[in-house]
């Protein structure tokens, strides 16, 4: 596999995934709301600081 | 979380306004509730659960007519609940209301307060609040049915009991994670493959979506087949035990079940045998497979040695003192750079000396020291073999012998009986068909995982030209792996909890129960009695109910061992009061009283609702010392006594009356004793 990636970095998402899902803890399980796009903007930041180097 | 008092007003029979205040003492922790059936044991217990939780319990019939009939009536429109509570050295007080008048999403609207100074002060989000105390999920096992406690002796008790350990452990956050996890990665895997222009990755996207969702797929039908046969196995064992409880056929089968305990330890052994085979081939297989080259070696330099080219027949010394005196062995002048004195330098390249000679003799003990080991090893793997083989003449002797005495059951002339062996056969059987099919599938899902494998490996070699879809592979990498992690994480968590809890719920067994039987908590989370030989042990009512009250009270305390556990994945623990309604029921005198003696111990406040055959002489006796507060919950009829009978309950020498007619309203009272 080409695009490996260090245990620490799986850690350190999972951490921010799961400081989303306590905020909305208290909502209707499978309840469509802000969680979903929170996720999706942390993936998407984390991946552009912690995966995407300058040239690929 | 300790509560101090619950004031009912028109919930259900309770008419009007009612309190109780309970037991907070450290050393005088119970509250005993006395109550026939159908008098108001169940509705305290949900009233409690309806407060805090809106939950009601299974067995709760109509659940919707929360208001006390007399009191609709009489026009009232209003039924609560309030239960005032310490938490963290705090009061608060938390107020369910159930209004008729209003339509369903309003009938019931809850309030909390925190209690400063003899003030009440309103909280914005109640819900959240009471979760924080005691997580809703885990309400039910603290504010626990006795009389559903079959749940987890029954068939399928594998599910409420992974359930309950689940719930305690507080996974549900962890759950959701996955499941948001799971969506992430799709929709990862789906932009990949509409990325404009690019057939080759959306080719493999298309193959790959396919193969993970068979891997799913795959994974689903290997649950069921696995929740079938937990459910066979429990209906042969049921089967089993009735033939072991039944004259005619009692003799054989306990013969058959020794034999069948024979069966399982040389099935033991075989699996250690092999260990042992596999472990040889390890450590010694070398030797063995190096026998032949050893010998041709050691031949080598035997041959060679005789030779004499091993050593060389040239000393390094004697050919450096020709060189120093220039004169050769046949007396010719040998001058440094002719010919002469080249040939008998380039001697000196295979000329022997002493770190050659000590080589040569360490080779040969080497070889030697290889050669011997190999006769031990093989003596030693012929012998493994030997024992293998006698076990698998046992086992296959045994198994032939089982098979005869199931025959002979089966052939009794009881009908009854030779239905029973013939249904627990065709379990057996079903059980072995089921087994093997997981056997296939589980080679399909390991083909399938190594397709994925070979094609994400195929996607991201090709995502290398296209920037955005190495990118969007980059992210669904580290979403999967995410996924990996949280999974295994919650699986080393379940697995551990079923470890101590299997510890403590065999702790708890050897203080209360009569026989001297464990506890097994499987890997599958099927909860069994084993006797001390292994064998499950058949389980009456009684036992089974002792099972469960054990398990609960395991959960709690399990509960409370995690109130400062890790809180970044699963929830911490809790500790609330133990609210039982009816857990003694199934058990006999002897054991009611064993049992309830250990109650007070599993929480820091227990609540027991109890009818008169639960709450006899030797249960009043056994908790006389933790008694802090005692009610008598008593029955008030319109109408006239007539021919029914008196309901009287004798409680520490004094006699009560539990039913009362002619009395001016249908209802149930509260007595403090």
């Amino acid at each position: 596999m080409t695009h490996q990636i260090e245990d620490g970095t799986v850690k350190k998402f999972l951490k921010e995934i799961m400081d989303i899902e306590r905020i909305y803890e208290k909502e209707l399980k499978n309840a469509k709301s802000a969680r979903q796009s929170e996720l999706k903007e942390l993936l998407d930041k984390f991946a552009s600081k912690e995966l995407d180097d300058e040239n690929s | 979380m300790k509560i101090h008092k619950i004031k009912l007003k028109n919930f259900r029979q309770f008419y009007g306004e009612h309190t109780i205040e309970f037991a907070t003492g450290a050393e005088r922790n119970v509250t005993l509730i006395h109550a026939e059936n159908g008098f108001g044991k169940t509705t305290l217990l949900n009233a409690v659960l309806w407060a805090l939780f809106n939950q009601l319990t299974k067995k709760f019939e109509d659940p919707d007519k929360i208001l006390n009939f007399t009191a609709e009536d009489e026009g009232e429109h209003l039924a609560s609940v309030e239960v005032e509570f310490e938490f963290n050295k705090t009061n608060y007080l938390v107020s369910r209301y159930f209004d008729k008048t209003k339509t369903n999403k309003d009938k019931t609207t809850l309030q909390a307060y925190k209690i400063e100074s003899g003030a009440h002060k309103a909280m914005d989000a109640p819900f959240t609040f009471i979760s924080s105390v005691v997580p809703a999920e885990m309400a039910k096992y603290f504010f626990f049915d006795g009389e559903a406690a079959e749940a987890f002796s029954s068939a399928k008790n594998y599910k409420e009991i992974r359930i309950a350990i689940r719930s305690i452990l507080g996974c549900e956050l962890a759950d959701t994670a996955i499941e948001d996890l799971r969506d992430m990665s799709k929709q990862i895997t789906k932009n990949i493959g509409q990325i404009a222009g690019e057939s080759e990755i959306q080719k493999i996207e298309t193959n790959l979506s396919k193969t993970l969702e068979e891997i799913e797929r795959a994974k689903q039908i290997k649950k069921d087949i696995e929740d079938d046969i937990e459910i066979f196995r429990y209906q042969r064992n049921e089967l089993a035990e009735k033939l072991t409880n039944m004259e005619e056929s009692k003799n054989i089968q306990a013969l058959r079940q020794e034999k069948k305990s024979r069966c399982i330890q040389v099935k033991t052994d075989i699996k250690e045998i092999h260990r042992n085979i596999i472990a040889w081939i390890g450590q010694e297989g070398i030797h063995v497979i190096s026998q032949k080259i050893s010998k041709e070696t050691l031949n080598f330099i035997d041959e060679e040695s005789i030779k004499g080219k091993i050593p060389s027949p040239y000393n390094e010394d004697f050919v450096k003192e020709l060189l120093e005196k220039e004169v050769c062995i046949c007396k010719r002048q040998l001058n440094p750079g002719t010919e002469e004195w080249k040939s008998v330098a380039d001697l000196l390249r295979n000329a022997a000396n002493a770190e050659i000679l000590g080589r040569i003799v360490r080779a040969r003990a080497r070889i030697s020291n290889f050669r011997e080991k190999c006769v031990d090893a093989i003596t030693s793997i012929e012998k493994q073999n030997k024992k293998l083989a006698d076990k698998i003449q046992i086992q296959n002797r045994l198994e032939q012998e089982i098979a005869e005495l199931g025959k002979k059951i089966e052939d009794l002339p009881i009908s009854e009986i030779s239905e029973m062996e013939r249904a627990r056969r065709k379990l057996d059987k079903k059980i072995q068909e089921e087994n093997q099919k997981i056997g296939g599938i589980r080679v399909k899902i390991n083909e399938l995982e190594n397709i994925a494998s070979r094609l994400e490996d195929a996607l991201i070699k090709a995502s290398e030209k296209n920037k955005k879809a190495g990118k969007l592979v980059k992210r669904r990498n580290l979403v999967s792996k995410s996924l990996e992690l949280l999974t295994s994480m919650l699986e080393a968590y379940e697995q551990k909890a079923r470890e101590t809890l299997q510890k403590e719920i065999n702790g708890i067994l050897d203080e209360v129960a009569h026989k001297d039987f464990k506890c097994h908590l499987n890997s599958n989370f099927a909860i069994e009695l084993r006797l001390a030989d292994e064998r499950p042990s058949p389980k009456s009512g009684g036992e089974n109910q002792l099972l469960s009250l054990v398990f609960i009270a395991s959960l709690v305390k399990y509960s409370a061992s995690r109130i400062d556990d890790e809180k970044r994945i699963l929830k911490p623990g809790t500790i609330a009061p133990l609210v039982l309604d009816a857990p003694l029921g199934q058990l006999d005198t002897t054991y009611q009283g064993s049992t309830v003696k250990y109650v007070p111990t599993l929480a820091e406040q227990v609540v027991l609702l109890l009818s008169s055959g639960q709450g006899g002489e030797g249960v009043l006796e056994a908790l006389e010392p933790y008694i802090g507060a005692e009610y008598l919950l008593i029955s008030q009829n319109k109408a006239s006594k007539g021919k029914k009978p008196e309901v009287k309950r004798i409680l520490h020498g004094r006699e009560h009356l539990c039913t009362l007619f002619d009395c001016p309203k249908n209802m149930t009272s509260i007595e403090r004793i």
